[in-house]
């Protein structure tokens, strides 16, 4: 399926990846480039979803300022699309109601911390 | 209390894609009987299914592909019956149009998929960074028995009653039989009715097979596997589908010059109130009876009935007597069959179709068989149009029969419709 061909390898590997030793600065520009190509495979997930599932018409994701209110979700629509990322990563988004009030950058970016929280906490339990 | 008559049918099933086909292949004998799912037969390598010859997602505008698979199955039957019917929605009388279904086990498929979801995330090493608990949000109203309900009320906007009955193998027939009440008592205009089941899954599956009711397969041809009536008959073979009618009153229908497919003339049902799953002379009888009375049939007139006819022993046997109770001497003019044989057991919508099956019997003149009958059991002694349909028939007037685990008897009574 065209969604599932999105998933970030790079940030499942990342907590366990050797090839993060090193410098400490080698470290952190590894991390933070990671981190931005993740957040933006994030967004197109969530984008792609919104557009190709839920209908929503493409053109509005041109605005950088698009609202979450603004996609027009409902709110099945809203937690089908949380849905997107808590099959991926496997785990449940608790509030969906947080995001309402965001830009839809601002949710990406808020899903993005949680998804970066849930990881640690798997990587330090196994 | 107004006639209500049938405008139009729909049906997705194993035997065909729509009404037409269905009735084809059934009048050619041709089973739809085979093979189970990959899934299922990885587990009960022993079992036969009945397979909807059309993958429903296929048929369906993708906005629909969410839905669960019983759903979808009611989807497509009701926008045949819909279309034959002729309306156009939305309806101006849309608070007079109710939607009724039967289905049996509600979203099986998605309760399947979701202990599957829960186990699998659980047990499989490359997935431990998962939380298995993690469902998708709409697994309850998929789940819910009364989902195409809701689906078909909002697809088509309309806003009577919309009532789900799970009533094991009588639910449709019970659907049919409750709706044609609410528009001859006057709650009611019109209603879209639907029996659907989709259940060909591991769990539900493991479950029948536990049950011991199920056919062995046949290991010359598989598609033989469900033998009612037959002396070696072992079983019966559970099928997936739909099967839709839209009900009128006979005022509304003439109101719009609609078509009509024949009038719903009488329902009758019943409970045993003795066992559990073993069937009962009396409480067969009664719902045939009460059909009969309610439509000023005499048994008579009644030239075919298709038989609840499972091909078990005990309901083979069974509906032979209660049939002999209720006609007496008319069933030397009395034609049945079960297609069962050929289609499957549908469970929730097998009074549905085996109606609708009924109806185009009424309206062709032609019988469909009860397939591989070449060896009757000496107890069951009526005419089963066996091996091959008859055609030419002059049918004043159907039954149906369904008879359900638990004890629920449904007879349903279409005629040719006279207005008066």
């Amino acid at each position: 399926m065209h969604r599932r061909a999105l998933l970030p390898e790079a940030l499942k590997s990342q907590p366990r990846d050797p090839q993060n030793g090193g410098s400490k600065t080698h470290i952190r520009y590894n991390q933070t480039h990671k981190l931005l190509q993740y957040a933006s495979m994030l967004f197109e997930q969530i984008k792609n979803y919104l557009i190709e599932t839920a209908g929503v018409d493409a053109r509005k994701f041109d605005n950088p300022d698009l609202k979450v209110a603004d996609l027009e979700l409902d709110s099945l629509g809203l937690i089908e699309m949380l849905f997107e990322v808590e099959d991926k990563y496997g785990f449940q988004i608790p509030d969906p109601m947080v995001f309402l009030p965001m830009t839809f950058a601002e949710m990406v970016a808020a899903i993005d911390v949680m998804v970066q929280e849930h990881t640690k906490a798997q990587a330090a339990k196994h | 209390m107004t006639p209500v008559v049938v405008s139009g049918a729909g049906v997705i099933s194993p035997l065909g894609a729509d009404k037409a086909s269905t009735f084809a292949a059934a009048l050619a004998a041709r089973s739809g009987i085979g093979a189970s799912p990959a899934d299922v037969a990885a587990w009960l390598p022993h079992i036969v299914v009945a397979q909807s010859c059309v993958e429903p997602h296929t048929v369906l505008d993708r906005v629909y592909h969410g839905l669960d698979r019983a759903t979808q199955f009611a989807l497509i039957a009701v926008e045949q019956a819909i279309a034959e019917a002729g309306l156009v929605t939305p309806l101006a009388d849309a608070s007079r149009v109710g939607v009724f279904v039967g289905i049996g086990f509600g979203g099986s498929q998605t309760s399947d998929s979701l202990y599957h979801r829960f186990y699998t995330t659980l047990s499989d090493p490359a997935q431990r960074h998962k939380d298995p608990t993690v469902m998708h949000p709409l697994t309850v109203p998929r789940i819910m028995a009364n989902s195409a309900a809701a689906a078909i009320t909002m697809r088509y906007g309309l806003q009577g009653a919309s009532n789900t009955y799970s009533v094991a193998c009588a639910s449709s027939a019970i659907a049919v039989g409750e709706a044609c009440r609410a528009i001859r008592h006057g709650y009611l205009d019109a209603a879209v009715v639907v029996g659907t089941e989709a259940m060909l899954n591991p769990g539900a599956m493991l479950g029948w097979n536990a049950l011991r009711v199920m056919a062995k397969a046949d290991p010359q041809d598989p598609s033989r596997s469900c033998r009612p009536f037959s002396k070696d008959r072992s079983g019966f073979v559970i099928g997936e589908g739909a099967a839709a009618l839209v009900l009128e009153s006979a005022a509304r229908s003439a109101r719009r010059s609609g078509r009509v497919l024949a009038e719903l003339a009488g329902y009758g049902c019943s409970s045993d109130a003795q066992h559990l799953t073993a069937p009962s002379v009396e409480g067969q009888a009664a719902a045939m009876r009460q059909a009969l009375a309610e439509s000023g049939l005499a048994p008579e007139q009644v030239s075919y009935l298709n038989a609840h006819g499972t091909a078990t022993d005990a309901g083979d046997v069974t509906e032979t007597q209660s049939i002999h109770q209720v006609f007496g001497s008319a069933v030397r003019n009395l034609a049945v069959s079960s297609t069962k044989s050929m289609h499957g057991h549908l469970i929730g919508a097998a009074g549905a179709l085996e109606l609708v099956l009924s109806i185009e019997a009424l309206n062709s003149g032609s019988l469909p068989p009860t397939a591989h009958l070449d060896q009757p059991d000496p107890r069951c002694d009526l005419d089963y149009v066996a091996l091959q349909a008859r055609h030419g028939c002059a049918v004043e007037a159907v039954m149906s029969n369904s008879f359900a685990f638990g004890g629920s008897n449904v007879s349903l009574l279409a005629r040719r419709y006279r207005p008066q």
